[in-house]
């Protein structure tokens, strides 16, 4: 029993599947004026457990208690008429209506008295500290923005207890301190805070307490104070995992010129900022990161030096084996891991199978002269695959979109490698994975250097670029403004991503 | 070819007179749609007013009665159907298709069984046509602006009632979530699925009206099968020629009833075109509008999605 407690949760299960439940007899608190970090591996059951608080789904066993009283969730209304917000991972923004338009939608008919114009809008959000522009649609504004509409909305609603579902994927590591100071002052006035989270450095730096739930059972549930980082990831994976070295800087740079960029520039769009006179020469044996604040041209370079994007101005050169600039259409450079696995990187709703072997299919180990199918010869390949990347299936004929998040980047990825292409480029390649699953990739992309290929890793996670890379470029504002050696000095590469060229080094 | 004032006056009154059901129909579609249903069912429940029409008007005598029992007939089938759509997320237009195809065979079962051919409509006039004192006398447009069917300037009041609701009142503000975001209204605590249902609901009262029309005022209480001849198919085109919006789909349902009116009065007015070029007209127009607006950013976010809590 926890006297502070503001929500319990006893004794919760549920499975959606019958057999295979995804939580098992969970129970927890949350307690007012705390930040609460819940970790875990992803289908580890965090996402479900939230969602069960504010009523997106039943519990088949147990229940809420909220100030020990019995609460029963049928739908997001009853969570919300129950004091409780939810700040979703993916918004639940309608995306054509103005800020205005969505607090006014999802206010309680108590707080919709306050709402009617706009401008009183304004001053609410104002007041608690959380300017946002009102009367233009919410598509238009940067994640951040849309992120920060939504937290108003818990507010307007006089949420006790707010839930955030992995809130700091889409900021920038400028912008993370930044809003946990802003959950901290919703805490102190006596709010319950919960964070689901990856990322065990936020946990120790800004959370007060912290559970872990691991193959949907509760594995620990305390203050933060006393944890280390180790323990909490014994708590998430079941066992020690040491952070590997990954060997950042042991890559040759004299390897042969895989790919050349020289002054390639591609016009600014609204939402990013194009390239500018980008020269980048990638290497065999090499890992190269490219660090910077989203949408500083990272879109554009992945593009440019996959070969999808002719570049408006320079030129872009590949060795033979990395891709085929004289194919009559522009074809995609094989070793390609977008930044988007749902929409560029997977058909969701086609077999593992044919996913895994899309940029082969036609070859004749896996189609005959005709064009009919050989798909005893395509599963087994898939399954050899599957085995050696340790992607987790019942089957190779399961789609892609059952599976988690971890595990279709593992497709993903392996696809990337499969061939014996000499360029791999990935962006942003571990995003919402978890501890394990991120370092799987990184290995295996340090690996593919060790293997002789030209390794290109753009991601906006520094800590990641650090260990694997050995020469990190920073791009600011379409340009690149810095080129630092492993070992790289973090407080320097911090200064470049925000824009001061005063530090830049001649690339 | 012969065009003067009296000519255009008859063309101007025929075309205003015909785009009434259209007009009708596609308000009430405008409000699925801004709901997120694409109820391509709408002929259907066009025909199943259009024959509640005319059996509500055998049974009673009485053409205000007939009207309701049309009414009725097509909210009742919009139930059917939202059971379908809203409550069991079938695919709109599998379903729509299917209900068109069940409507057709069905009143034209329902025509051989309950309706009586030896009928004699009592005067349909108050349904008709109200002339309003001294505007209808009015040369060449009066007729066509003033001496239309009650139902007809019901549907343009309507069309304006809409319009504030859609845009400045709370559930219009849930209309336009529902269509536009689905699962962003769900987690504001918005009932998806009722608002759905009752959005088909409404659109069905509508095609009811608008079938009654059909058969009350346009063809002297006679149920023909087929009656609404893919006007239901015009309507949703007239939707996306309005881009959404009511005040536009008052315009549109009257260049298609223009279209329509061809079809009629074409020759009278000695139009040089062979008869089947003008049928096809209306179509060509609807087929216009789908290639023109069909992918419009005017088009709520969410139409045609059906809504599956927790589906990515």
């Amino acid at each position: 029993m926890d006297p502070d407690a503001l929500l319990r949760l006893t004794g919760v299960s549920k499975s959606f599947v019958p057999g295979h439940p995804v939580l098992e007899n969970v129970s927890m608190s949350f307690r007012r004026g705390e930040l609460h970090a819940v970790l875990g591996e992803n289908g580890a059951g965090k996402s479900t457990m939230l969602n069960i608080v504010f009523g997106l789904h039943q519990p088949d066993e147990g229940g809420l208690l909220l100030d020990g009283r019995q609460v029963i969730h049928r739908s997001p209304s009853d969570a919300i008429a129950n004091g409780i917000g939810m700040v979703h991972q993916h918004f639940k923004l309608v995306p054509s209506f103005t800020a205005g338009e969505n607090l006014r939608l999802a206010a309680t008919p108590a707080a919709r008295r306050r709402l009617s114009r706009d401008a009183d809008i304004g001053r609410l959000a104002e007041s608690f500290g959380l300017p946002i522009p009102i009367d233009i649609p919410v598509a238009q504004l940067p994640l951040a923005l849309q992120q920060r509409v939504e937290i108003v909305k818990a507010l307007v609603n006089e949420a006790a207890l707010i839930l955030f579902d992995e809130p700091t994927t889409i900021l920038g590591p400028e912008e993370i301190a930044g809003f946990y100071a802003v959950l901290r002052r919703l805490a102190a006035d006596g709010r319950g805070i919960v964070v689901v989270t990856h990322h065990l450095a936020e946990v120790l730096d800004h959370a007060d307490r912290v559970t872990v739930i691991r193959h949907g059972r509760l594995v620990s549930s305390g203050p933060v104070a006393g944890r280390s980082r180790a323990d909490l990831v014994r708590d998430i994976v079941g066992r020690s995992l040491e952070l590997e070295p990954l060997a950042a800087g042991q890559g040759r740079a004299d390897g042969d010129v895989v790919a050349r960029l020289e002054k390639v520039s591609l016009a600014p769009r609204p939402s990013s900022a194009g390239l500018r006179d980008v020269s980048l020469e990638l290497r065999r044996g090499e890992v190269v990161g490219v660090a910077g604040v989203e949408g500083n041209g990272q879109r554009e370079l992945f593009d440019v030096v996959a070969g999808l994007v002719s570049p408006e101005r320079g030129t872009v050169t590949w060795m033979s084996g990395a891709a085929d600039p004289s194919a009559p259409e522009r074809v995609a450079a094989p070793g390609l891991v977008p930044e988007d696995r749902h929409r560029e990187g997977l058909v969701l709703d086609l077999p593992v199978s044919l996913n895994l072997l899309l940029d082969r299919i036609g070859e004749p180990a896996f189609s005959t002269p005709a064009g009919r199918l050989r798909h005893a010869d395509i599963a087994s390949h898939a399954r050899s695959m599957c085995a050696e990347a340790d992607v987790r299936t019942h089957s190779v004929e399961q789609t892609p979109r059952t599976l988690s998040g971890g595990n279709q980047q593992k497709i993903v990825l392996a696809r990337a490698l499969a061939g014996d292409s000499l360029m791999v480029v990935v962006h942003q390649p571990t995003r919402g994975l978890d501890f394990a699953a991120s370092e799987e990739v990184l290995r295996r992309l340090r690996a593919a250097a060790g293997e002789g290929r030209a390794v290109l890793v753009i991601s906006s996670h520094l800590d990641e670029l650090l260990r694997i890379s050995d020469r990190i470029v920073v791009i600011y504002g379409g340009r690149i403004v810095g080129q630092l050696s492993a070992p790289v000095d973090r407080e320097r590469l911090g200064v470049l991503m925000t824009g001061d060229e005063r530090e830049a080094v001649p690339a | 070819m012969v065009f003067d004032a009296v000519t255009f006056g008859l063309l101007l009154a025929s075309a205003v007179r015909l785009s009434a059901p259209i007009l009708l129909a596609s308000l009430g579609e405008l409000v699925c749609e801004r709901g997120g249903v694409l109820n391509i069912g709408l002929e259907g429940l066009m025909l199943f007013g259009a024959f509640g029409a005319v059996l509500g008007l055998q049974w009673t005598g009485e053409p205000v009665l007939g009207v309701l029992c049309g009414v009725a007939a097509g909210a009742g089938a919009a139930i059917v159907l939202a059971v379908a759509v809203a409550v069991l997320r079938a695919d709109s237009v599998v379903a729509g298709i299917g209900f068109n195809i069940l409507a057709l065979g069905g009143t034209s079962l329902g025509r051989e069984l309950l309706l009586s051919p030896s009928f004699t409509a009592p005067s349909l006039r108050a349904l008709a046509s109200w002339r309003i004192p001294g505007l209808w006398e009015v040369p060449v447009v009066g007729r066509a602006f003033f001496g239309q069917s009650p139902l007809l300037y019901g549907g343009i009041v309507l069309a304006i009632v809409l319009w504030a609701v859609i845009r400045h009142s709370r559930p219009g503000l849930v209309l336009r979530a529902v269509g536009e975001g689905a699962s962003a209204a769900d987690a504001a605590g918005i009932p998806v699925t009722a608002v759905r249902f009752a959005a088909m609901v409404f659109c069905g009262l509508l095609a009811g009206i608008a079938g009654a029309y059909l058969t009350l005022v346009a063809s002297g209480g006679v149920f023909t099968d087929n009656v609404t001849a893919g006007r239901g198919y015009l309507a949703v085109a007239v939707v996306i020629f309005g881009r959404w919006k009511p005040l536009w789909i008052v315009l549109a349902s009257l260049l298609f009833g223009c279209a329509d009116a061809l079809q009629y009065q074409g020759q009278a007015i000695g139009l040089a075109l062979p008869a089947p070029l003008l049928l096809m007209f209306p179509f060509l127009l609807a087929l216009l509008a789908w290639i023109v607006m069909g992918r419009s950013d005017a088009a709520p976010g969410d139409l045609g999605v059906p809504f599956i809590r927790g589906a990515r």
